[in-house]
């Protein structure tokens, strides 16, 4: 067991007797997803949504995480883990949901804060002094951004043409 | 003859002279020199046969198709991200193309300290030499270079620092700059263009892919071959596979080979198999530019500063700058923060110049295994190392305000933003600590080191192992110490150098 692995799963176990699903809900969805639990898609809704904040009023606007379908991407995208790996996610995702809000003093689930208190819980994660924790936070930024902007419709905004297969410029050496 | 591992079914067994493991710088060397020595030859890869029409220059595809865990390894901590690739070319397939001779001086120490004989810089002089004729490799003309190694250039010239342009293997570039993404107009002269079908074209050689090699058969004193899985584009295994050969060339990387070596219960009486790994750990710093720089476009690092690097043996001038730029995904993930304020970040991207650190380190990891067989790199970057990539971070942002930047940013977990030589004191060794700021290393090396001590290496210095007859590491793994520059020509270079070894034994025995 790696070293995160036993951070997290010290933190997350003791949750594990949490109802973190809800059965009817929970059914149609969970029928579609790959690798996610419906609770962690949520979860994983949650997290793109205040990771990325899109700025939708600006002159090129972005599309909203939901739109361009990032919780779906991420579902397939874990699927090709290495089993290690999504082991730490499970947990990280199940501590994300519960533990993490507690170090604002909230002790409701972090799907249910509202945004300025889910970025303050997101804000505490990334500066944690637990390492383990902060490379928690990266690799969920990681996940997010990999969901959102490889999207085209993201690419406008930030002046990115996009990929050019074809003949490009220049001659060649 | 190339067969792809998800066509195969049942149990398949192979004779051959020889069997190479991965097909990357050092695979694809060891292949077609044991074919062109006329002996039969079956290489195994476990990733997929890819070409440029394949590759479609979108990180969410190729980062799957061409990358170990999909871009996802990392350290034993997940504080040091390595990039590693997988398929045939290995990593070859997605360099940039860089390619720099050892530096003699560490030719010299491993000679002097590490019991490496036949290697010096007069045995290698030729075979580099030879390897770059083969892999057409050339300096990369001032014409060509991109407003990103531009900005480099002038940030070297305005501080009278050293550095300078930087040569490459590719022919037909059409500066594209996806060459992380794999080339879709075949410009590379990698393993995959150049060495994979001259192995193939000699008649002698069979390349499995989507074939993963789980153990090397051996009877503690000499090899009998391998045993292997292929597996359907899923990763489903559709097949077993046994290849019985007299000789076993391992060159599945840095970590693929010690990984495999672990699985096969090698004799290891001096415990020092995975022992020696090194990661070259960078990190980058991003300057704002009022004008466009469009770093994604052009071909990249062109232009290094060596400012901060000499392979003296006690140096402390062990950091190398080079520029680097990554497509949206990959900036995203790195740039500090979250929500708006990462996202107004996210807007400047084409008026970002980007320079990484890169440390030739002394702090030594381990390859090891984890339960189901996944290589885990247990390495953690000590304080004199931290204290190279603060220098190499500082030496950057100087350079970048040099070049123009209105403000370089620090892409820390609390981020720095750098505006003058006042604001350069905050950067410090601390962000070499886990978690600090994003680390990813491109170079692992070391983990069945070469030297002719067996208390103190785990091949001889003809590259066979020191217990197992006809078991040959050649590969990323055999570097005794960091080379502190870009290694494929290193790796290309020892392939052929020591694969007459292994020619040798195969037609020995
Ligand atoms: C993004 C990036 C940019 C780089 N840029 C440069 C550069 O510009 N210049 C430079 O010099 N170096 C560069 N490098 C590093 C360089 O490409 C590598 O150091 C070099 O290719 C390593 O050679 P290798 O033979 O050890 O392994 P690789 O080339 O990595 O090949 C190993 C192969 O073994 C296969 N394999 C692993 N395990 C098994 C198994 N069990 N069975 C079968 N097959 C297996 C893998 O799939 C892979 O194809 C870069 C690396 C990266 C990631
Ligand atoms: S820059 Fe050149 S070598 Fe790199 S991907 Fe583009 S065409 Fe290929």
């Amino acid at each position: 067991m790696s070293a995160v692995s036993a951070t997290l799963g010290a933190l997350a176990g003791a949750l594990s007797w949490l109802r973190v699903h809800d059965a009817g809900r929970d059914a149609a969805l969970g029928a579609r997803l790959v690798a996610l639990a419906p609770w962690e898609h949520e979860l994983v809704r949650h997290l793109a949504r205040r990771l990325v904040a899109p700025d939708v009023d600006a002159e090129v606007p972005l599309p909203s995480t939901d739109a361009v379908g990032v919780a779906d991407f991420v579902d397939r995208w874990i699927a090709r883990m290495r089993p290690s790996m999504r082991r730490d996610l499970g947990r990280l995702f199940r501590y994300v949901e519960h533990v993490a809000p507690l170090a604002i003093g909230h002790a409701r689930p972090f799907t249910t804060l509202d945004e300025a208190s889910q970025d303050r819980a997101l804000a505490a994660l990334a500066a944690s002094p637990v390492g383990d924790l902060r490379a928690g936070f990266e690799g969920l930024k990681a996940l997010v951004a990999m969901g959102y902007w490889r999207d085209p419709r993201t690419w406008p905004a930030i002046g990115y043409p996009g990929p050019i297969v074809g003949p490009a410029k220049g001659e060649g050496e | 003859m190339i067969r792809r591992g998800r066509d195969l079914r049942g149990d398949v067994v192979l004779d051959a002279d020889a069997v190479v493991v991965g097909t990357g710088a050092g695979g694809g060397m060891a292949m077609r020199e044991l074919a062109r020595a006329g002996l039969d030859v079956v290489a195994l890869e476990a990733g997929g046969h890819h070409g440029p029409a394949d590759f479609d220059q979108r990180e969410e595809s190729m980062l799957p198709m061409l990358f170990e865990e999909a871009g996802a390894r990392t350290t034993h901590d997940r504080a040091i991200r390595v990039l590693q690739g997988r398929g045939v070319g290995g990593s070859t397939v997605h360099n940039t193309n860089l390619c720099k001779r050892t530096p003699p001086e560490l030719l010299e120490l491993w000679e002097r300290r590490h019991g490496v004989s036949g290697c010096g810089p007069a045995d290698l002089a030729p075979v580099f030499d030879e390897v770059e004729r083969d892999l057409s490799v050339a300096e990369i003309a001032e014409t060509l270079r991109n407003p990103n190694n531009r900005v480099l250039e002038r940030g070297v010239r305005a501080l009278g620092v050293r550095g300078g342009p930087l040569r490459h293997n590719r022919v037909g570039c059409r500066q594209s700059g996806f060459c992380e993404l794999g080339c879709a107009y075949d410009a590379k002269q990698n393993s995959l263009k150049v060495l994979v079908p001259q192995a193939l074209a000699s008649g002698r050689a069979t390349l499995l892919s989507d074939t993963r090699a789980d153990r090397i058969e051996h009877d503690g004193d000499g090899v009998r071959g391998v045993r292997a899985t292929a597996c359907d584009a899923r990763g489903a295994e559709v097949a077993s596979v046994t290849v019985r050969a007299r000789v076993v060339v391992l060159a599945a990387s840095a970590t693929g080979s010690a990984a495999l070596a672990w699985r096969s219960a090698l004799p290891d009486p001096h415990d020092r198999l995975g022992r020696g790994l090194h990661l070259h750990p960078g990190a980058a710093v991003a300057g704002v530019f009022d004008e466009r720089i469009d770093g994604f476009a052009g071909i990249p690092q062109s232009y290094e500063c060596t400012e901060w690097l000499d392979f003296a043996e006690a140096s402390d001038r062990r950091v190398w700058i080079t520029t680097v730029f990554a497509h949206p995904v990959g900036t995203a993930a790195a740039m500090p923060g979250f929500g708006a304020a990462h996202t107004a970040l996210m807007r400047q991207y084409p008026h970002l110049a980007v320079l990484v650190a890169m440390v030739h380190d002394r702090s030594e990891g381990r390859v090891e295994i984890d339960a189901e067989g996944f290589p885990v790199l247990r390495y953690t970057l000590g304080l004199r190392d931290r204290e190279q990539l603060a220098t190499g971070l500082r030496g950057g942002a100087r350079l970048l305000l040099a070049a123009g930047a209105r403000e370089v940013v620090v892409p820390s977990a609390t981020p720095l933003r750098v505006r003058c030589e006042a604001d350069l004191d905050a950067i410090g060794p601390w962000l070499g600590e886990p978690h600090a700021m994003p680390l990813t290393a491109v170079h692992p090396m070391g983990g069945m080191c070469l030297g002719d001590d067996p208390h103190a290496s785990v091949v001889a210095s003809t590259g066979e192992h020191h217990q197992v007859r006809g078991l040959f590491a050649l590969d990323a793994s055999l570097f005794p110490t960091s080379i502190g520059v870009p290694p494929q020509l290193s790796i290309y270079a020892f392939a052929r150098h020591l694969a007459r070894h292994a020619v040798e034994r195969a037609r020995a025995r």
